[in-house]
């Protein structure tokens, strides 16, 4: 008996030995020590199983979602909520219910699998929490398992449109900024009084943990054809001299995704420093000390792979007072009469600029749409025109001083969505046609956050006699 | 039996003739025959009595080896439990794998007490929560009352001795309870609220029979239909209310891994409270831990359990180990924790065999790690199971109970099933 009990636990021992792994604790978005054992959550130094560099015990798709699907973290990306009671940190302290960060609230990049969005504008911009906003599948989304994916304005211009494969960490890193050579030691991005002892060492996880740019793009290279006068493009780590009005300051309102609160494009996507540096600051917006590095600009972020919508005949420069048509006008305050924050709602009829008859003629008369300070076409025969980008640089209440007044962003995600969107499309959107001709699935909504073309009433209302109101 | 008689000739005299004066008379043959079985008599007696003994010897044994296989057929017929357990050595016997039946992403998983009814939660496709028998069969699948798939998102789940079936709905902030054929009972929306209890006091009277109701925690509204009414709201905001993790400890109380931001910790509710009318929802819920990193604090605990003196184990998810409390809720150590061979990444559902084994779900190392938890210091025993997607591999496992016949289930999230193992 006792040979057959030793030979039992000396088998148990044997099986032990042969599989067993190094394993470690700590979770992944930084607190990282000098001795940490962390890196063993989710690596492998000999047995990882997905990515040679990665060296990841699992596919990362499944890994972050073990967390992120609401058992680990707040953020749900799979719903597209927060889904962990008492979850303000972003909550902007602005009285305007619950907004990004709030348990049930929607996540601002939409969901995976389902999403929390006010799709259907009814044309009330309202501080309801439960503006018209439900729980649906998604229509489109990004991927993020690693599947192949047509990039939609990738390439080189008049190409067919690349591929690439997204996975979670192809634009998050999950390191944040923490675990290597993203940030360096800076005092524009170590502030002292957030950091004592020894700040510009100390590494802080970035904003969302963006990456500067997309994993696996090429990093943006401005487009010989581009009428790009404004200057170097950023790159990793540098400045680049862009002039980014802090909104956050003004308004003290983080982003709000239009679902939410029906609030549009204030936000502190526009908020970075000099330096291209996310300044995220606390509900009461008095928080100077959280300098975080992130891709600042959402354009320049997704322009990383959507380079040739970069490639543009209408982006800004220090030069451009310009401004299109629905533009809150400057040294006025909202909310306007009939609409708390976009004049056209109200305007005079055919919608002239009070202060500037000549900003909005060129719609009223459906003249060609020239010197608006663009630079021509974009030279690009597939994407010949387009909406700037207007949070590189902004001056949305018409004056030519950069920063002055109160922004409205025309960024990528003012109309889209990063993650995955529930917008309906039942209109042109959902022709089987254009689908076949876009190589996109029937109904699939583009990432666009509202139904059909619904963004575009957003500032564009007056210009077609939209009767809106609550 | 008997003894067969030797040949003559093959007899060998070895004794002196003179010994046996009976001999000196007769034919030598005669002489022989009769010396052979003078000798011989006394040895086959003796062959005889010795194989009786023998006989009775195998006799007793086999006696006593019914009595024994008679006792533990006694046992496991009247208390089923891990043959494991019942064994008198203490030597810890990994169980093997023996089936699996499919779920949508399955994250948790529990067992009724007579073993019958195995429920699976899962996050993926609807997000139903599905009754299978022990063959794995579906028999049936429910959800909360007005939600869809876009809307719920059911992860825990536990069966008291009742037969309800408890589920904690992360989406809305509830712990769902249906009856054990899924027929949707109550919900408990704080920690002195269920939804009984506000639409009792928002209606001002009884809840007519028939009336569904359930927690929107988008809106932070209870939302209920009459009978042959339209759907209504009502608001209630919830109050340090996250629950996520759900076990019944041998008492009967309910214990809850509560995240609410900066307010990690655990609840437990008394079985006492959960009896009855939860129309008075008042139960004496206590408290123990906080969010953080030191000791005595949780980041994301997902699962608890008790062993035999009342100890609590929490998987203390986020922070890579099991934290162990005092049945007084007191603090006292933690293990797991660390880069060893013996040591966790990501736990999250556990249980407590009646050896007190603790068994952790490792959901990225993609095995269940055994201790035993018996002694004054936890120790290591053994895992089984690694990552793949053959049987008996795990593909981000999330959950895991165990029966009272020594079968576990362990929700294999990623391969899109429940394992089945037995000890």
């Amino acid at each position: 008996m006792k040979k057959l009990l030793l030979a039992v636990v000396l088998g148990l021992l044997l099986v032990a030995a042969f599989t067993t792994l190094a394993l470690a604790d700590n979770g992944p978005h930084g607190g990282f020590t000098a001795t940490t054992d962390a890196c063993a959550s989710c690596h492998r130094a000999h047995s990882a199983q997905y990515g040679s560099n990665a060296l990841l015990i699992m596919a990362p798709d499944a890994l972050c979602l073990s967390c992120h699907d609401g058992s680990g973290a707040g953020t749900n990306v799979q719903d597209g909520v927060y889904s962990q009671a008492g979850s303000d940190a972003h909550a902007g302290g602005v009285g305007l219910g619950p907004v990004e960060g709030t348990d049930g609230a929607s996540l601002m990049g939409g969901g995976f699998d389902f999403a929390l969005m006010a799709t259907a504008w009814s044309g009330a911009v309202t501080a309801n929490p439960a503006f018209n906003a439900t729980s649906k599948a998604t229509t489109s989304h990004h991927n993020y398992d690693g599947t192949i994916g047509t990039v939609w304005g990738s390439g080189a211009i008049n190409t067919a449109s690349a591929s690439y494969a997204l996975e979670c960490v192809s634009c998050h890193d999950p390191h944040g900024t923490a675990g290597y050579t993203n940030v360096t030691a800076s005092t524009t991005i170590c502030n002292p009084a957030l950091l004592p002892g020894d700040p510009c060492t100390e590494k802080v996880a970035s904003y969302r943990l963006l990456r500067w740019q997309p994993s696996g793009s090429s990093g943006f290279t401005a487009p010989a054809v581009a009428n790009w006068t404004g200057g170097a493009f950023p790159t990793n780590g540098t400045t680049t001299g862009w002039t980014v009005p802090d909104n956050f300051a003004t308004t003290g309102t983080e982003w709000y995704t239009i679902g939410t609160t029906g609030a549009f494009a204030a936000g502190d996507y526009n908020a970075g420093n000099a330096n291209n540096v996310y300044n995220l600051k606390n509900a009461a917006a008095t928080e100077t000390n959280t300098y975080i590095p992130a891709a600042v600009n959402v354009a320049f972020f997704c322009a990383q792979c959507h380079d040739r919508y970069f490639n543009n005949s209408r982006l800004r420069n220090a030069t451009d007072v310009s401004m299109y048509c629905g533009s809150p006008v400057n040294g006025t305050t909202p909310p306007y009469v009939g609409s708390p924050l976009f004049l056209p709602f109200n305007a005079p009829v055919g919608g002239v600029h009070p202060t500037d008859p000549a900003r909005c003629e060129p719609v009223y008369t459906g003249a060609v749409i020239t010197g608006w300070g663009d630079n021509g076409p974009s030279g690009d025969t597939t994407y010949m025109y387009r909406h700037s980008s207007g949070d590189i640089r902004i001056s949305a209440d018409g004056s030519a001083a950069a920063g002055a007044g109160t922004s409205v962003s025309r960024s990528c995600v003012a109309c889209h969505t990063s993650h995955g969107s529930t917008a309906a499309m039942t209109a042109f959107a959902s022709d089987a046609t254009l689908a076949a001709v876009a190589g996109a699935d029937v109904n699939n909504s583009t990432l666009l956050r509202m139904d059909n073309r619904s963004v575009c009433l957003r500032c564009h209302a007056s210009t077609v006699n939209f009767t809106v109101g609550p | 039996m008997t003894t067969p008689n030797p040949e003559p000739e093959e007899i060998t005299p070895t004794e002196p003739a003179g010994e046996n004066p009976e001999a000196l008379d007769s034919t030598p043959v005669e002489a022989a025959g009769v010396a052979a079985a003078a000798v011989t008599q006394p040895a086959s007696e003796e062959e005889d009595a010795r194989k009786r003994r023998l006989l009775l010897v195998l006799l007793l044994l086999l006696l006593l080896l019914c009595c024994c296989a008679g006792y533990f057929i006694f046992r496991y017929v009247t208390k089923p439990q891990p043959i494991a357990d019942m064994l008198p050595v203490d030597v810890y016997y990994p169980p093997t794998y023996k089936f699996s039946f499919p779920l949508d992403k399955p994250v948790g998983v529990a067992v009724s007490l007579d073993n019958q009814r195995i429920y699976g939660v899962e996050s993926g496709g609807e997000r139903l929560v599905k009754m299978f028998d022990r063959n794995g069969n579906l028999i049936t699948s429910f959800a909360p009352p007005f939600t869809t798939s876009a809307n719920r998102k059911p992860i825990y789940i536990a069966v008291d001795s009742k037969g309800r079936v408890f589920v904690s709905d992360t989406y809305n902030n509830v712990i769902a309870v249906f009856d054990k054929d899924g027929n949707f009972l109550d919900g408990i929306i704080g920690r002195d609220t269920t939804l009984s209890d506000a639409l009792v006091q928002h209606l001002g009277s009884k809840i007519p029979a028939g009336t569904l109701f359930y927690y929107d925690n988008i809106n932070k509204q209870v939302v209920y239909q009459l009978p042959s009414e339209d759907v209504s709201r009502f608001p209630v905001e919830q109050i340090d209310w996250s629950p996520l993790g759900l076990r019944f400890d041998q008492q009967g109380n309910l214990m809850v891994t509560n995240i609410v931001v900066g307010k990690h910790s655990v609840l437990v509710f008394p079985a006492a409270d959960l009896q009855g009318s939860w129309v008075d929802f008042n139960p004496q819920v206590t408290e123990f831990g906080e969010e953080g990193k030191e000791n005595g604090q949780f980041s994301f605990p997902n699962s608890v359990v008790t062993d035999r003196a009342g100890n609590y184990y929490v998987s203390d998810s986020n922070n890579g180990r099991i934290s162990v409390w005092t049945p007084e809720q007191i603090y006292t150590t933690f293990f797991g924790m660390g880069s060893t061979d013996q040591s966790l990444n990501l736990p999250r559902g556990m249980w407590m065999n009646a050896k007190d084994q603790l068994h952790v779900v490792d959901n990225v190392g993609q095995y269940v790690r055994v201790y035993d938890v018996s002694g004054k210091e936890p120790t290591y025993l053994a895992n089984f199971g690694d990552y793949g997607t053959e049987e008996g591999e795990f593909n981000f496992p999330n959950d895991i109970c165990m029966d009272g016949t020594g079968r576990l289930y362990i929700a294999d999230r990623e391969n899109n099933r429940i394992q089945v193992w037995s000890y």
